[in-house]
């Protein structure tokens, strides 16, 4: 009837098998009782009446067997009975087990390790509530297509009531704040936030309370609230920090909240300190001024697409009445959640997957083979099985069974490989890079991701397990009894299939390594690249000098050239320099540039240029190779002409074929100051290697002074062994200034391409993976081949057939597949390569070079694993082959 | 006379739910039950009513409760559920449908045709 009251039935028929039987047994002797009583009564003799209930009766077990079947017992019952059986067969044949146990273990385990990433990454809901409000929102340079960071202004007006969201909410792009300590000063990971922040995110802190919205208005007290971990390393986790003040910045701040500790902004990245800040009334004017990531909430049922459409209306409003800001400015606006899969390498994360989809496809494919090898070893068994009464169902299922466990005990071994796996992947990623990560980039294998392993392990049990066991009972269903031995000609169906099945995996194996080659091809290509400057040896860290006390620019100048003159002096410093910028850390907007004597371009068309302030020392410093003119002197101060370097890219866009010595910009539209240029540089890496040169301008620190510099030490010294002196420095000029944020330049580049570098590392071990698969595979095929053809070969080197032609139509049948994998795999990888040319540098997706390569690669290999069965059979003697027969 | 296994195993199943509508019993009650109001026409063989008892109870058509039994000893009785008591009402529709076109088809007479 119903379906409830039957499974309920069976569950607890299953859940009280015991009792079940007992209860049964009672009621079945209550009956027979009762009757033998009855008949007694009516005059038969005790003796007769108890023989004629087990006449009655008949049997009983088969009685009861009817009943557990009634309640749905039955399957559970085959079922141990099949688990048990296909135990004792894998048991049995010991090698046979190990071999696809540990086929399965890799292609599992490689699956396992890379879903926990998807999981983690793609799968994991944002921990925020309704998460998939939020959106990120951006300028967009509609000329450039490149997006930037938003300007109060701009930021203002969308606050302005709309139906479309709930509210807006901005930081500041890379904070940090000066901690004075006990101590020396301390540079903290921080972000300056709207105060409404995190009530948007609707996170509420752990301990004391969130910022009020007066907080963030101009001349309000100072207050913070701190990141869990930064409370426990820095106040032992005291509840009595709420309300203590801390000196922060040069003003004294009080901590108002503690954050929970499972809290994390990928967005913002790391950040111990959290405080309000208010626009001042030069940023609400200034359009210009971009410096504002801003994250949204969109009201409830609005479409994201509603709610861009709301923006770039109100951007399009902007650019007509602010053109000499917004020309050209639209916004981008997409759910947090795809910024943060950008900024996970999600497409690279879902490409790995897919390839680690392959490779189990591969060892699937493997052990299917093997066990079409084993079902021809049972085939007189399971005839002997139908021949005595097995149903065919029944026996089908069994195999099933067999394969399944055989699966799911490969599965096992995987999981524990993939806990390996995950650690080594969670490993390959630095601390720097773990805070912009979903979860902090902590992977782990949870339930889901268990859930994952053994239903995918199940499923291809099934599917791989179907085809060998469907051979094995068609083949018993034939004529095996009447065989005499085993060893006849290869089975027709069952050889095609397997041959067919190696033609897939070599095929798959062939997709696996080009992604691969492609990938290391693009990974060496990166490297090749030169940054324009010598990057060993370099030895980089930022000091910010806050507003408070360096709002005069002299002061700025003062301190750096100061700090340089005593760094200088360190021993095993070789030249010491500051820049506003440098190379493979994050950059500011540059700036807009016009050339005098040349009509000032419409708005919106303004060519700009990378821009930095720079000691006169950073040339030498960076090994920054001068193409014409002069660098800075200690001598360009502000009093003097204003002069700038360019770099070879603008030289060669704005005077091509010009001598740009001596020519004359302005960097804004109306400024008044006119910088005349000096020299040109080589061009350098800012960003990426993989970035295409860009233009670039470089001022004098003395005639631009900046409050942010980022000192840059060519030093054999380590960072470890020179910080200390350079902070002695620092507090010998300003007591109370830190230096943080030091890393060496090769450390930066390191974190700058670290994402393709995982990439291509864990590729190539699939591949690797994949190739020693595919061999195993084709090994296997030939082999069993050869064995199956032992006779026909013994007739043919009897009849006279060297020791070369058996070697050469033993080969030739393993190439002929070979070439047949080759043949769909290439074609497979032409179609399929093109989903990494975003991950691909200087490389094209059907780059012929790596085709060629890696299908050579994989025919040699192929032919290698093909050659030792051949070599065995051609040195067979063909006597003891025919007689063996 | 007829064995049971010839009777359809609906029918038996309909027998069933008619004697346990009428009080809750045992299995061995149900069989003298049906032996008694059949008028001994329908014999059913010891035993084998449990597989269908089971079955029954598996579809929630009858429940099972241990009691005691009128000699006092422990026994399974059996009672109709409100499912089962639906089920009673369109089989027994059924069957007197299915045996009256039976019987019209059986008294059919050559004049008739």
């Amino acid at each position: 009837m119903s379906f409830r009251s039957r499974f309920t039935s069976t569950l607890s028929a299953l859940s009280r098998r015991q009792r079940l039987e007992n209860e049964m047994d009672a009621e079945l002797r209550f009956h027979m009782d009762a009757y033998v009583a009855d008949q007694v009564r009516m005059g038969v003799d005790p003796e007769e009446a108890n023989r004629r209930a087990r006449v009655e009766f008949g049997a009983v077990e088969s009685l009861k067997e009817e009943c557990r079947e009634a309640r749905g017992l039955r399957f559970f019952d085959e079922l141990v009975q099949d688990l048990r059986y296909a135990a004792r067969g894998l048991r049995k044949n010991l090698a046979f087990t190990m071999i696809a146990t540990l086929t399965l273990a890799l292609g599992v385990g490689a699956n396992t390790s890379i879903f926990s990433l998807v999981n983690a990454w793609v799968l994991q809901p944002l921990p925020y509530p309704d998460a998939d409000r939020l959106v990120d929102i951006h300028t967009l340079d509609k000329k450039l297509g490149r997006r930037s960071s938003v300007s109060a202004a701009d930021l203002e007006d969308w606050r302005a009531p709309n139906p479309f969201f709930d509210g807006f909410a901005g930081w500041r792009d890379s904070s940090s704040f000066t901690l004075a300590t006990a101590t020396v000063p301390e540079q903290v990971d921080g972000a300056q936030v709207n105060a409404d922040f995190f009530r948007l995110l609707g996170v509420r802190p752990a301990l004391g309370r969130d910022f009020s919205a007066a907080e963030d208005t101009p001349g309000a007290a100072g207050v913070a609230i701190l990141s869990d971990s930064f409370w426990r390393s820095h106040f032992g986790a005291d509840p009595a920090t709420l309300g203590r003040s801390i000196e922060c910045n040069g003003r004294p701040v009080t901590v108002v909240g503690i954050l929970p500790p499972d809290f994390l902004f990928p967005l913002v990245g790391r950040a111990s300190m959290w405080m309000p800040f208010a626009f001042s009334s030069a940023q609400r004017q200034d359009r210009g001024n971009r410096f504002l990531q801003v994250v949204a909430r969109v009201k409830p049922g609005v479409d994201v697409a509603r709610a861009r459409a709301y923006l770039e209306a109100s951007a399009l409003r902007l650019e007509q009445s602010y053109p000499a800001s917004n020309k050209d400015r639209g916004v981008l606006i997409q759910p947090v959640r795809e910024t943060i899969g950008e900024q996970s390498q999600r497409d690279a994360v879902l490409i790995l997957f897919g390839i680690v989809g392959c490779v189990l496809l591969i060892a699937c494919t493997n052990v299917a083979n093997l066990m079409f090898g084993r079902a021809a070893g049972r085939q007189k068994e399971m005839a002997v099985r139908l021949a005595i009464g097995a149903g065919r169902f029944r026996l089908m299922r069994q195999l099933l069974t067999e394969n399944v466990v055989l699966f799911l005990l490969g599965a096992t071994f995987g999981v524990l490989l993939a806990m390996w796996g995950v650690k080594w992947l969670a490993n390959s990623i630095p601390l720097e890079l773990r805070e912009f990560l979903p979860n902090a980039g902590v992977l782990k294998i949870d339930l889901p991701v268990l859930l994952y392993s053994f239903a995918v392990a199940a499923l291809t049990g099934l599917v791989f397990g179907f085809a060998p066991a469907l051979n094995c009972l068609r083949v018993a269903l034939g004529d095996s009894l009447k065989e005499s031995g085993s060893r006849t000609s290869t089975g027709g169906a069952s050889s095609r299939v397997k041959k067919a099945l190696v033609v897939f995996e070599i095929s798959l194996a062939l997709i696996v390594l080009v992604a691969s080659g492609l990938l290391t091809k693009s990974m060496l290509r990166m490297y090749s690249v030169d940054p324009g400057f010598q990057t060993k040896g370099l030895v980089t860290a930022k000091i910010s000098l806050p507003d408070s006390e360096y709002a005069d620019k002299a002061r700025v100048e003062a301190f750096f050239a100061n700090l340089l003159e005593r760094v200088q002096r360190l021993p095993r410093v070789e030249t010491a320099a500051a820049s506003q910028v440098i190379p493979f850390v994050n950059i500011n907007n540059g700036t807009g540039y016009f050339v005098e004597g040349r009509p000032a371009p419409p708005f919106g068309e303004t060519p700009r240029a990378g821009f930095a302030a720079v000691t006169p020392d950073y040339l030498t410093a960076l090994g920054l190779p001068l193409l014409h003119g002069r660098f800075f002197t200690e001598q360009d101060r502000a009093d003097s002409t204003l002069v700038a370097v360019i770099n070879r890219t603008m030289a060669q866009r704005e005077w091509p074929g010009e001598d740009p010595i001596g020519q004359r910009i302005r960097l804004g539209r109306n400024s008044v100051k006119i910088w005349t240029v000096a020299g040109v540089v080589q061009d350098v890496k800012v960003t990426d290697l993989k970035e295409p040169p860009e233009a670039q301008l470089y001022l004098s620190y003395r005639q631009f002074p900046m409050q942010t510099m980022y000192l840059v030490l060519r030093t054999s010294a380590s960072v470890t062994e020179i910080s200390g002196d350079v902070r002695k420095a620092v507090s010998s000029v300003d007591k109370n200034q830190a230096v943080y944020d030091w890393a060496t330049m090769e450390k930066r580049i390191m974190l700058a391409e670290v994402p393709d570098v995982i990439v291509a590392r864990t590729m190539s071990l699939f591949a690797a993976i994949a190739l020693i698969l595919a061999a195993i595979g084709i090994y296997g095929v030939i082999s069993y081949s050869v064995a199956s053809r032992r006779r026909e070969l013994g007739v043919r080197m009897a009849l006279g057939a060297g020791i070369g032609d058996v070697l050469s139509l033993i080969l030739g049948q393993g190439l002929r597949l070979t070439l047949l994998g080759l043949a769909v795999g290439l074609a497979g990888a032409f179609a399929a390569t093109r989903v990494l040319s975003s991950l691909l540098f200087q490389v094209s997706p059907r780059d012929f070079v790596t085709f060629a390569t890696v299908s050579g690669l994989l025919a040699l290999v192929a032919l290698i694993a093909c050659y030792v069965p051949a070599r065995r059979a051609a040195g067979t003697d063909p006597v003891t082959t025919l007689r063996y027969e | 006379m007829k064995k049971t296994s010839d009777l359809l195993q609906g029918t038996l199943d309909l027998l069933i739910l008619k004697s346990v509508s009428l009080q809750p019993m045992h299995g061995y009650g149900i069989l003298l039950r049906i032996q008694q109001l059949s008028q001994d026409r329908l014999q059913i063989q010891q035993g084998s009513l449990y597989p269908a008892l089971y079955r029954l109870e598996h579809r929630g058509l009858i429940k099972a409760e241990w009691g005691e039994s009128e000699n006092n000893r422990r026994a399974k009785y059996y009672r109709l559920t409100a499912a089962g008591r639906q089920q009673l009402k369109v089989e027994t529709q059924n069957w007197n449908r299915l045996s009256a076109g039976v019987v019209g088809v059986l008294d059919a007479s050559p004049e008739e045709v």
